[in-house]
């Protein structure tokens, strides 16, 4: 059966409502597309701030283990010496993105007093995200820099007569090693008083004044705190990393006790009040021995020298010396077993070294 | 049995009233989404002037945390020596004239790293200075602008050249820069600075940014950030 056609009508209704159903669905997706991108950006950023956040955080945490890892496993690559430290943990970002850190320390050679860390954070999710961040630092203990790799001998004052020459033996891997330091000029110091091995001996090698100073990153009332801490702790004798000797100390007058080893020296004060105590035969030292009393006791000298010592480190003298004997021996600490570079006391921690800090 | 209906249409006053019915209804929509457009681009673009206003932030923060970096080498320098934490080439602020206080830093650091301080083809040439780049930077508020130094004879916020970082829409309304400074022991970082004893001198800059619409005045942000900068300056004696 054939119906009547049914007329259609409408046409510019529809194809308004189409075009206003198209214009509106351009400008939303337009706005939304926006929107996403501005939010994309925004997550980068945010993300390019979190690895930031994450570089800095692995900065910490090397100089932290820097501060507390005397010897680190140097690895040579070309002319540069790497380590890593153990383990550094990934961290998670507010943005829900975790981040890798990788930390690198890198040196010129082992006795090298600044060391360069590298922290470089790169996003799990998005791996063109890193940020590497670079700043120098300085492991410290309680001895200067000039302490750890002191000569042989240092003497505050004159170096006017000995019993027999002394040995001293400086660091052989020096270009031009100083086997005897003085502080005062060339008039005091007599040469031919001492075996000064390979190395030389050199006037005006330090201030006077400060000879405490020169040797200790510390101060003598903080040593005698690092002192007591340890003698609290009833740390045994041959563990001791430091001591500031008494009269209980010594037998009759000589210091007779063997005190620290080639990887825990002693840090060894004598104070003023002792004077200059002579040292009794077969005495072996490692580590680094300051004498603060008066040495220069010329009336005396010849009938108060000292007996068979030997030193693996290094002798302060802070005063004039002249009760040095030729039963004395003095060697850098690159003498003693396993060769040690230096004296190494215990760390401090590491200090950060201001202006090196670079994320470029 | 078809049955045959009888087909009407409407009165012309149906018609009428109907069409005015819908003219209202219809207009009163388009009112709306009018006003949704509007409020939907007012948000657009408060979102945008925040990511902009944040992004400039931002990048402030990063140079200003680089301040006084110094290509260091242990072996043949010492860190005391630094001439990007030296006084002139330090952190400064200042103003550019007819600008608020306070509305121009500057600042420089070893970018090319070559431990010079770079001055430019114009710039003062000495020892610690060398005219094969430009290091010395900064950031100023300039009629409603925020710039960045690109070079310049004088270290200054008055001359050189300088760049808009800001779009020509957005208007820079305020950029204000504090200082704040703690003084700490060289030799015991745990102890305050003491007279005639070299030290190191933390800085931290608080920056505030106000910004708006040049189409739209009301529509503002205005954003802070704190930085620390992570190089101090040395003070042989105080």
């Amino acid at each position: 059966m054939a119906g009547k056609p049914i007329k259609q009508q409408g046409v510019a209704s529809l194809t308004v409502a189409l075009s206003l159903i198209i214009a509106i669905s351009l400008l939303s997706y337009a706005v939304a597309h926006t929107a996403n991108t501005e939010q994309r950006m925004t997550m980068n950023e945010q993300l390019k701030n979190d690895s930031l956040q994450a570089a800095e955080a692995g900065l910490l945490f090397g100089l932290d283990w820097l501060g507390s890892e005397r010897e680190l496993e140097w690895i040579a690559v070309e002319d540069q010496l790497l380590a890593h430290p153990a383990t550094a943990p990934a961290l998670s970002s507010a943005s829900q993105d975790s981040f890798a850190i990788n930390i690198v320390f890198e040196a010129r050679d082992e006795n090298d007093s600044y060391i360069q860390i590298t922290s470089e954070a790169s996003a799990a999710h998005t791996p063109e995200v890193s940020t590497r961040l670079r700043l120098y630092a300085k492991p410290i203990s309680i001895l200067t820099d000039h302490g750890e790799r002191a000569p042989p001998l240092s003497i505050a004052g004159c170096l006017t007569h000995t019993s027999g020459q002394p040995r001293l033996l400086p660091d052989p891997t020096e270009a031009n090693p100083v086997s005897l330091a003085i502080a005062e000029s060339e008039h005091c110091l007599n040469k031919h008083l001492v075996n000064l091995g390979t190395g030389e001996a050199r006037a005006h090698a330090f201030d006077e004044d400060k000879t405490w100073e020169t040797f200790f990153a510390i101060s003598p009332g903080e040593f005698q705190q690092f002192v007591e801490e340890e003698q609290t702790a009833r740390i045994p004798d041959s563990q001791r990393n430091y001591w500031l000797a008494d009269s209980h100390d010594l037998r009759a007058g000589r210091w007779t006790k063997n005190l620290g080893s080639p990887n825990q020296p002693i840090i060894l004060v004598m104070p003023a009040a002792l004077g200059c105590p002579k040292f009794g035969g077969g005495t072996t030292l490692h580590g680094l021995v300051y004498i603060e009393g008066d040495c220069g006791d010329n009336d005396e000298h010849g009938s108060n020298s000292w007996g068979n010592v030997e030193i693996y480190g290094a002798l302060v003298i802070a005063s004039d010396s002249t009760q040095l004997s030729g039963n004395v021996r003095i060697n850098h600490m690159r003498y003693a077993r396993g060769k040690p570079s230096r004296i190494l006391p215990p760390l401090l921690g590491a200090i950060p070294i201001p202006g090196t800090w670079s994320d470029l | 049995m078809p049955v045959k209906l009888r087909q009407t249409g409407f009165s012309l006053t149906e018609l009428m009233v109907g069409s005015t019915v819908a003219l209202i209804v219809l207009s009163g929509a388009i009112q709306l989404y009018t006003i949704n457009i509007r409020a939907s681009n007012d948000s657009l673009q408060l979102s945008r002037l925040s990511h902009d206003t944040r992004s400039m932030l931002s990048i402030m923060e990063r140079e200003l945390l680089r301040s006084g970096y110094w290509s260091f080498s242990p072996e043949h320098t010492l860190i005391q020596g630094n001439p990007f934490t030296q006084q002139k080439a330090y952190l400064t602020i200042d103003a550019k004239a007819e600008e608020a206080d306070n509305s121009c830093i500057l600042y420089s650091y070893d970018r090319y790293q070559d431990g010079l301080i770079g001055v430019g083809g114009s710039g003062h040439l000495t020892a610690s200075t060398t005219r094969d780049n430009v290091e010395q930077f900064g950031f100023r508020l300039n009629d409603g602008r925020l710039q960045m130094r690109q070079s310049g004879a004088n270290f200054s916020c008055n001359s050189g050249r300088w760049q808009t970082m800001n779009e020509e829409s957005i208007l820079i309304d305020t950029l204000h820069f504090e200082r704040h400074t703690h003084c700490t022991h060289a030799q015991k970082p745990a102890s305050d600075c003491s007279d005639d004893e070299p030290g190191w001198l933390h800085t931290r800059i608080d920056i505030r940014l106000s910004a708006s619409l040049a189409s739209t005045p009301n529509i503002q942000q205005t954003q802070s950030t704190s930085v620390d900068i992570r190089n101090d300056q040395w003070l042989a004696n105080r």
